[in-house]
């Protein structure tokens, strides 16, 4: 087809006018500095992820689509400004360069206020900083002089008969691969990569991934590679220098999961321009060779993608994101070498063994179940997958019978033998540093993880949950997929690598904002106890006295058999206000001014309590299962306290709207001491969990009393709550804070000021979660 | 017998399911006796008679629906709803509203329609008692004959030119489940099963334009084969089968996905499309002719023996009549509705009760209309903000201390003797479209409304905690002041659908 296009293009003749016009458009449109190719697919990344050439996708569309081409062009802008060039319909950008700027017409920068009517003042895009930074950032292929050179190839087999390949005809032939290899005068570098990636593949004990250890020592090659990224999930785009003389060609091979090596790319290189050149992928998780012959069919170069599942547009780019924002300096041929460092170890089997799969959420058709990949885990890992908790009737059962994948007879499955059973939860995938992690001296932490949109695979998040005590972490929504990961690994080397990566799909995660757990799912809690828990609230009135009384009517409304002694913390009115509020199982037994007046009676009132509970009147406990699930958390080994997260009415852009009409946006404004924007991320993270924090807010924490049975040091009552939350981690706890329920904060948005002036030192024995955004 | 369906919408007359459902059916129901009438349920109001032995509403899922369901038993006449998806069977999501709606049913209908046998068990896990019927989605007649050269003419360009036309057609997406594009997305390695074969593939995706947000496109751009999106019509779905030599469906398997009818597949094979169905097997009944492996599809393409082929099309008309076969479909769901137990015993006209819509926060605007037309009153809560006159509203207006009932004239004529000596009538400013008003009455309900503060109104925690309670109240005042009556609430906020007392849960 590229073939009939080329020739069409050539010899119809408007289709050569049109390439001739598109081309002179792409000479004036692509030297110009106003349009700069790295930050036209920054800021959209639906074009990264197509792999069209932004330049030509802004000839092409766009331009009509009012995208703008850099950020120092703001094309809607030049449009509203120009309106006859909006009406001509012409490339906004085009015009100005070839008349808007000799007619002395202004242009503006993207979210800039000020024209600029010279362009010359501003730094132009080949600046020194820019070509110092060339070196590390790679190319987009849009940088004016590329060209496309290839389309993708058709799959053919490397040793079929009836589909011979003729380019490799001598080889099959009789002229031994090694022998080929190692001819002279071709660098021996690219001679030898070719040598062993034959030799892991198409030789006859098909060593596998344990042949190209051989070659950690000369490298993989890859920085002959300017780029190279997935324009789909089976056409990986790789762009590489010119040709340096005539006939000069590309060839790339890959495996496929029974041990077979197919042809995937075959194409000549154009002198003098860069070339992108598109491979036909078998298998995302198989390594690719990519030869440079020259015209005699003599190895120049090459280049080996161990795991070309780490490039752009990749299953694994997100663990690659996320490696790269962990080790500034780590280039992608480092992180493969070492990846291959660790499959290839001499130290008995791989940590992964197989893969279990929970069912809680599943729909089947999250990436870990596509098959392509299963037999990939099977045929280039020795790992297979299964549901966890298959179901013995009904369309998961049906599920289960589908995953059941013979693992090949390849070198790789002898070493899975001793290997762990990880279980992912269904829209994950394990990451690749977890797949080729031998057991001894891995360096993967279950509690890391990278987020990446289900649909684009665009990288979201690096996020670290330090692992909490069993109970705890089983405290899931029944339904949704675990959102803690099980503690299956321990690292022993620093920095950890993630374990996996997490697909996110807003729909499956979604939750009411503010049930998180739906109204129709019995409680994965405890029951209510047979004998009444008696609980002593300390509630400190402040802010609106209108909200002491919506504070008292939600504890009133909890759920379980409760015994509720509210211990007033506030001035005289609003003692005076509490008194006269009519309550059915909250009974107020006292009113003091401050927290150390209150601590004799405290002291006495918590000594007979199961419970013990800080909060504000400006927290609402509005789902009535709060107290219930806090009180689970309470008291399970380890947790020194527990709250949940509060919810503020907003108005802000970008909160979380619940998707309701009429409802209120919210946004997250205190979970544990984790305030602010990471907070709203921990909630997206997060929909119904327990998660561990370095303290509690002030607003709402509920201790087990036998936590609390030794006072603060010296044996004094403690005077404020901060005694309280230290001397319940003294004696060995851990501050949790529930997602599974989540409390409303009535007062103004001063939460995140005031606890932030918390001090957590010392307090905690893990520390709060982590997120750490991805994004270029 | 005389069957009325009604629909949510006039513009719901033209949907799939209203035209594969019911239309594809009339004809074969006329054969048997059975006059079939489709209509918006918004015709009631334009003085559309109510003489039907039976009625079936169709994804009409609001308190009008349900009030109008009961006045019609009571008139004697049988009554059943439509269960087109599942919306019921997953908890996680947030469905309250349906699933609220579904438990609202019980004991409120004489039969349900379901499509298939999955969605049924997922209605019986609700109501145990109710009949339940399946309606198979009838198929559109088709020739054999054209149908058979179809498929010849279609394997012999496939094997010629080594090109496949794919098409895809359906929903984009669905705001509360992952299906439609996403299983397109999901699955769509598969269709590159087919290309490493050797197949030149180009998909062409029809649907509608709803649900394409930038992930998803993106998703589409990362399917192995090239996509040619375009807007869903009947026109295009038709020219897309016509044309395609195989139809792409994935499914997943989660339960609103599981529990879909078989017409998808039913319309591509009877279009001459083979159907790849890679996920769960939702077609197993059409199983000779489905192929659930692309390397099948392809061994079968090499070979130029496909499942369904010139050849085959006799078997898939008899398994069509088996379960997709309109007249088949007509005579058991006719000898389905003969065979219900009688309905409601007819209430003489004189017995029947007075009937009411009490309006929540958020509402159905036309059920105000239904009411005037079928003689409901229509009386709003504290928290209705629609401007629309009701018949009686609660209300606080300005300089008055507390809550007052404000009620129109035609309200005032159906009050209690005793409520009607306390009108007082309102200026005109106080209450736009409202005459009179009432105290509110010296009962525990009247207290508890006279304690409302706007806080309790306003979108926020303590609106959903005491929701529940001043929605009662409400009720009764309006039982005090008009005596006994039917009362419907109409609530569509989910998070006030659900909102529930402690007791209802410990319960």
């Amino acid at each position: 087809m590229s073939l009939i296009r080329s020739l069409a293009d050539r010899y119809l003749p408007h289709r050569r006018k049109q390439a001739a016009k598109h081309a002179a458009i792409r000479a004036v449109i692509g030297q110009s500095p106003l349009f700069d190719a790295a930050w036209y697919v920054e800021r959209y990344p639906d074009i990264a992820a197509a792999g069209v050439d932004p330049l030509d996708h802004f000839i092409m569309s766009g331009a009509a689509e009012g995208r703008h081409p850099s950020a120092a062009f703001d094309l809607k802008w030049y449009l509203r400004r120009n309106p006859d060039v909006a009406r001509s319909g012409g490339n906004p950008l085009l015009h100005y360069l070839e008349n808007g700027r000799h007619e002395g017409r202004s242009i503006r920068g993207v979210g800039t206020d000020t024209a600029i009517d010279d362009i010359a003042v501003r730094p132009a895009k080949a600046s020194k900083a820019r070509q110092d930074k060339a070196a590390d950032t790679p190319a987009y292929p849009s940088d004016y002089k590329s060209e496309w050179t290839a389309g993708p190839t058709r799959w053919s087999g490397l040793a079929a008969d009836d589909r011979p390949v003729a380019s490799f005809r001598p080889i099959l032939a009789g002229r031994d691969v090694a022998t080929w290899a190692s001819a002279p005068g071709v660098p021996a570098s690219g001679n030898r990569r070719a040598h062993v990636f034959f030799q892991a593949w198409d030789s006859a004990d098909r060593p596998g991934f344990q042949a190209l250890a051989e070659l950690r020592q000369p490298g993989l090659g890859l920085a002959g590679l300017a780029d190279a990224w997935f324009a789909d999930r089976s056409r990986l785009l790789v762009r590489l220098p010119p040709a340096a003389g005539p006939g000069e060609r590309v060839r790339a091979f890959q495996p496929d999961d029974e041990g077979r090596i197919w042809v995937c790319a075959d194409a000549l290189l154009p002198p003098e321009v860069p070339a992108c050149v598109a491979i036909a992928m078998q298998a995302q998780l198989a390594p690719v060779l990519i030869l440079r012959e020259d015209a005699n069919g003599d190895c120049l170069d090459s280049a080996v993608l161990a795991f070309p599942s780490l490039l752009r547009g990749g299953l694994h780019h997100a663990e690659w994101h996320a490696v790269a924002s962990q080790v500034g300096d780590q280039t992608m041929e480092g992180y493969m070498l070492a990846l291959l460092d660790g499959l290839c170890a001499e130290t008995g089997p791989l940590l992964v063994g197989g893969i279990a799969v929970p069912c809680a959420g599943a729909s089947g058709s999250e990436r870990i179940f596509q098959r392509g990949l299963l037999r990939e885990l099977g045929g280039f890992f020795g790992i297979a997958t299964r549901l966890a908790d298959a179901p013995a009737a009904g369309p998961l059962a049906q599920l289960a019978g589908k995953l059941g994948c013979p693992t090949p007879d390849m070198a790789m499955a002898a070493r899975r033998a001793g290997g762990l059973d990880l279980e992912v939860p269904a829209d994950a995938v394990p990451s690749l540093a977890c797949l080729a992690s031998p057991r001894q001296g891995y360096s993967v932490s279950s509690a890391l993880y990278c987020e990446a949109d289900a649909l684009s695979g665009k990288p979201l998040a690096l996020v670290e949950v330090p692992a909490l005590p069993e109970p705890c972490a089983s405290l899931n929504h029944p339904a949704l997929p675990p959102a803690l990961l099980r503690p299956a690994m321990i690292p022993d080397r620093i920095p950890p690598r993630p374990a996996m990566i997490r697909f996110r799909d807003a729909r499956i995660w979604q939750v009411d904002v503010l049930q998180p757990l739906s109204p129709d799912v019995p409680l994965p809690l405890p029951s209510g106890e047979e004998q009444t828990s008696r609980v002593t609230v300390v509630v400190h009135a402040e802010g609106n006295p209108d909200h002491l009384g919506t504070c008292l009517r939600a504890l009133d409304r909890q759920y379980g058999t409760w015994r509720l002694d509210i211990v007033l913390l506030g001035d005289a009115d609003c003692r005076d206000r509490a008194l006269h509020l009519a309550t059915g199982r909250a009974q107020v037994i006292g009113a003091h001014e401050h927290l150390a007046e209150a601590g004799p009676q405290l002291r006495e009132t918590a000594a007979g309590s199961d419970f013990v509970v800080f909060l504000s009147s400006q927290v609402c406990l509005q789902d009535p299962r709060s107290l219930l699930a806090m009180a689970a958390v309470a008291k399970v080994p380890g947790v020194a306290s527990a709250s949940c997260s509060l919810m503020q009415c907003t108005d802000e852009p970008g909160s979380i709207p619940d998707g309701h009409s009429g409802q209120p946006v919210y946004e997250i404004c205190a979970m544990g001491d984790t305030v602010g924007p990471k907070a709203r991320e921990m909630l997206q993270l997060f929909p119904a969990t327990v998660v561990p924090v370095s303290m509690n807010t002030a607003r709402l924490a509920m201790f087990a009393s036998e936590r609390l049975a030794k006072p603060g040091a010296g044996g004094t009552a403690p005077r404020t709550l901060d005694d309280w939350l230290d001397a319940a981690a003294e004696r060995g706890g851990r501050h949790a804070c529930l997602t599974l329920v989540r409390a409303i904060h009535l007062g103004g948005p001063a939460m995140a000021a005031s606890d932030a002036g918390h001090s957590t030192e010392g307090a905690a024995l893990s520390g709060p979660v982590a997120i750490r955004r991805l994004g270029r | 017998m005389k069957l009325q369906v009604f629909v949510r919408s006039a513009a719901w007359l033209e949907t799939a399911g209203t035209r594969i459902r019911y239309q594809r059916l009339q004809s074969e129901l006329a054969r048997l006796g059975c006059a079939c009438a489709i209509d918006p349920i918004s015709s009631v109001r334009e003085g559309l008679k109510l003489g039907a032995d039976v009625y079936l509403f169709s994804k009409c899922h609001d308190a009008g629906a349900l009030m109008m369901a009961d006045m019609l038993r009571e008139a004697g006449a049988l009554v059943g709803f439509d269960l087109f998806d599942d919306y019921i069977s997953g908890q996680e999501s947030l469905t309250f509203g349906q699933r609220a709606f579904q438990r609202g049913l019980r004991g409120r209908v004489d039969f349900m329609l379901c499509s298939t046998p999955q969605m049924a068990l997922a209605a019986r896990a609700y109501d145990q008692t109710t009949p339940v019927h399946v309606l198979n989605d009838p198929v559109e007649p088709f020739a054999p004959g054209d149908l058979a050269r179809l498929l010849q003419a279609k394997l012999d360009r496939a094997r010629t030119t080594r090109r496949l036309d794919v098409v895809w057609f359906g929903q984009a997406g669905n705001p509360l489940f992952p299906v439609g594009l996403s299983d397109l997305i999901a699955f769509g390695d598969r269709l590159g099963g087919l290309a490493r074969a050797g197949w030149q593939l180009q998909l062409q995706v029809l649907t509608n334009d709803n649900g394409l947000d930038p992930e998803t496109l993106a998703g589409l751009r990362q399917l192995p084969v090239p996509v040619e999106l375009r807007n869903w019509s009947l026109d295009r779905e038709r020219a897309a089968l016509q044309q395609a030599a195989l139809a792409f469906i994935p499914v997943n398997y989660q339960p609103f996905s599981t529990a879909k009818s078989l017409n998808r597949a039913v319309t591509a094979l009877s279009h001459g499309a083979q159907v790849l169905s890679p996920g769960y097997e939702l077609y197993a009944d059409l199983d000779p002719f489905i192929y659930a492996d692309e390397e099948d599809l392809s061994r079968d393409l090499d070979k130029g023996i496909l499942r369904l082929r010139p050849e085959t099309t006799g078997a898939l008309t008899e398994t069509f009549s088996r379960i997709a076969d309109p007249a088949a479909e007509a005579v058991a769901f006719v000898s389905f509705l003969n065979g219900l137990p009688p309905g409601s015993v007819q209430r003489p006209v004189r017995q029947r009760r007075l009937r009411a819509i009490l309006h929540g926060a958020e509402t159905v605007p036309a059920t105000g209309g239904l009411c005037r037309a079928l003689g409901w009153l229509s009386l709003a809560s504290p928290y209705c903000a629609l401007v629309r006159p009701f018949h009686a509203a609660v209300a606080l207006l300005s300089g008055r201390p507390e809550p007052v009932v404000v009620l129109t004239k035609e309200a005032i004529a159906r009050l209690t003797p005793q409520a009607r000596r306390q009108l007082t009538p309102l200026n005109s400013t106080e209450a736009a479209g409202y005459s009179h008003c009432l105290p509110l009455p010296a009962g525990e309900a009247g207290q508890r409304l006279a304690g409302l503060s706007p806080a309790m109104v306003q979108a926020g925690p303590l609106r959903a905690m005491t929701y529940r309670a001043i929605m009662a109240a409400t009720e009764a005042v309006f039982l005090d002041l008009f005596g006994d009556m039917i009362i419907v609430w109409s609530e569509l906020e989910p998070h006030l659908v659900m909102a529930q007392e402690p007791g209802d849960a410990e319960a």
